[in-house]
């Protein structure tokens, strides 16, 4: 369906519908805006908060309270709170009238808590009407009302409404967290922004492409600069660099990993993660018949298994007895070190006092390399 | 800075046996690591197979590295969480004027023997003589017999 917009003649008599399309004109404009350019979920406030209760009886519960802000659903509705709203326990138990408890307990499972959109008619305020004017409001209002899932609901699939289409009807649900609720004295006992998992929905951006107008584009992990939070920042002078790292909260930024302009990274930490080709990794110690040697931190097992990595186990017997006196304990004489495919130790020696003792199991000195093959693993 | 202690891992029976010893830099491996989650294979004197000690009998311990130990594991057991000499492995004699005393009696003793494929694990208290209560099971082949405090006992 082709978008519409009114327009207007000199002399022209103006209907209501008219005036309702031209104020719909911007809604659905905005609605577009928000869905196409953005995902759903809060984009400010809208956390649920608790205060510690105690019922006449001695059980502790909580209230639970959803703290005011703005979120948008999926078909571009904006859900705008402008004052704390209380969440019912009789509304939990409406929408879940067997809720399922934890094993042996009176204490749910945590359930789900949406907000979802509501169009409230409002009265009219003394209008002046003309005789032939047709009763009813004039306004309507953008509710916002809590609404309890089931367990597994959070992850339900919603319809997005047609390209051209305006906002929804308000039945699309953005998640806002998740409770607890006693069954035993019907009062909430926790609530969380995640459970299990699956968090509350967060607004966010639709975008290929995030240009800054100046030289210096950030990312991070909270409204404020505040004090460790972290931050991916973009900068193109000194060349251009792309750098991750803390605030101070005093307007410093803390480098943790910088790539420079000619490639070049910085870390201040130790870099790890899936080898690559050609990289070799050592390990070593000393080891006792019939163990197993471990790999170096960071190989695979499966890898190796899979000819992805070369390994090489380098073996010389230790003799015993290097802190005493070999004079008095005889001489040790290395009968087998090896390692085998399964990186197993054989290492046996026997003892030449008076005369030549059975062979024994003793320890070797090991070094292994661990060689990615090409292509990496 | 300092430099970090050297460290090793033994390998070790609920009775405080130690079986095995590797040192490995900073890694810490499991008892699955070293046994490649089949086996230690432990080795009997006279006899043509090792005893195969699987994991689950295993705990690895990770202590300061020291070269008695590394050298000759067998000849320590884990006594409140450090290695304590009780003496190199003995061979077990069943009966005869030098028949093994592993103990007092009614001390609680571990055996474990290679059956073919499989391991038999014997908990039993000594008798008088200081001999398990439970003997060598029929078929079985290397074994060794743990008593806490005492050396660790090899039998073909």
């Amino acid at each position: 369906m082709t978008v519409l917009r009114p327009i207007f003649t000199d002399g022209a008599v103006l209907a209501a519908d008219d005036l309702s399309t031209l104020a719909g004109t911007g809604r659905d404009r905005d609605a577009r805006h928000a869905r196409h350019l953005h995902t759903p979920g809060v984009a400010r406030g809208m956390a649920l908060q608790t205060a510690d209760r105690t019922t006449a009886s001695g059980a502790t519960y909580r209230d639970v309270t959803l703290s005011p802000g703005y979120a948008i659903d999926g078909t571009g509705r904006e859900f705008v709170l402008a004052e704390p709203l209380p969440l019912s326990p009789d509304r939990f138990l409406g929408d879940n009238p067997s809720p399922v408890t934890e094993p042996g307990e009176t204490v749910t499972v945590w359930h789900p808590v949406f907000v979802r959109g509501v169009d409230d008619d409002v009265p009219a305020t003394g209008g002046i009407t003309g005789c032939q004017a047709r009763s009813g409001g004039t306004r309507v209002g953008e509710d916002v009302e809590v609404e309890f899932g089931r367990p597994g609901d959070a992850g339900l699939p919603q319809t997005a409404p047609a390209p051209e289409a305006g906002p929804g009807d308000g039945s699309w649900r953005v998640l806002v967290g998740f409770v607890r609720f006693d069954t035993a004295i019907n009062r909430f006992t926790a609530a969380a922004p995640s459970a299990d998992g699956v968090f509350a929905d967060a607004a966010g951006v639709r975008a290929a492409l995030v240009a800054a107008p100046g030289t210096r584009v950030e990312v991070r992990a909270g409204e404020a600069p505040a004090s460790g939070v972290p931050a991916v920042v973009v900068d193109a002078d000194a060349g251009g660099s792309l750098t991750f790292g803390r605030h101070n909260g005093s307007g410093g930024f803390a480098s943790l990993m910088t790539v420079d302009a000619d490639g070049n990274v910085t870390a201040k930490g130790a870099l790890k993660g899936q080898l690559t080709a050609g990289h070799v990794l050592v390990a070593g110690g000393v080891a006792f018949d019939g163990m197993v040697l471990p790999l170096p931190a960071g190989v695979d097992p499966a890898v190796v298994a899979s000819g992805g990595a070369e390994v090489v186990v380098h073996v010389t017997p230790r003799l015993p007895g290097a802190d005493a006196s070999i004079a008095a304990a005889g001489v040790f004489l290395p009968v087998e070190c090896r390692v085998d495919a399964d990186r197993r130790v054989h290492c046996l020696g026997c003892w030449l006092k008076a005369a030549l003792g059975p062979p024994e199991p003793a320890a070797c000195d090991w070094t292994m390399l661990v060689a990615v093959s090409g292509g990496g693993a | 800075m300092a430099a970090p202690e050297p460290m090793m891992t033994v390998l070790h029976l609920e009775t405080g046996h130690v079986l095995a010893a590797i040192s490995s830099g900073a890694l810490a491996p499991t008892a699955e690591d070293l046994t490649g989650g089949e086996h230690l294979a432990v080795r009997v004197p006279k006899a043509d197979e090792p005893v195969l000690v699987t994991p689950g009998l295993l705990a690895a311990a990770r202590l300061a590295a020291r070269h008695d130990v590394l050298a000759d594991p067998r000849s320590y057991q884990i006594a409140q969480g450090a290695p304590a000499f009780i003496g190199a492995p003995k061979m077990f004699e069943a009966s005869g004027a030098n028949a093994s005393d592993l103990g007092a009696v009614d001390t609680d003793s571990l055996s474990l023997w290679q059956v073919g494929d499989h391991l038999v694990e014997i908990r039993s208290k000594l008798d008088a003589n200081g001999q398990p209560a439970v003997g060598k099971p029929p078929g079985a082949g290397p074994g060794m017999l743990l008593v806490r405090g005492a050396p660790l006992y090899l039998a073909t």
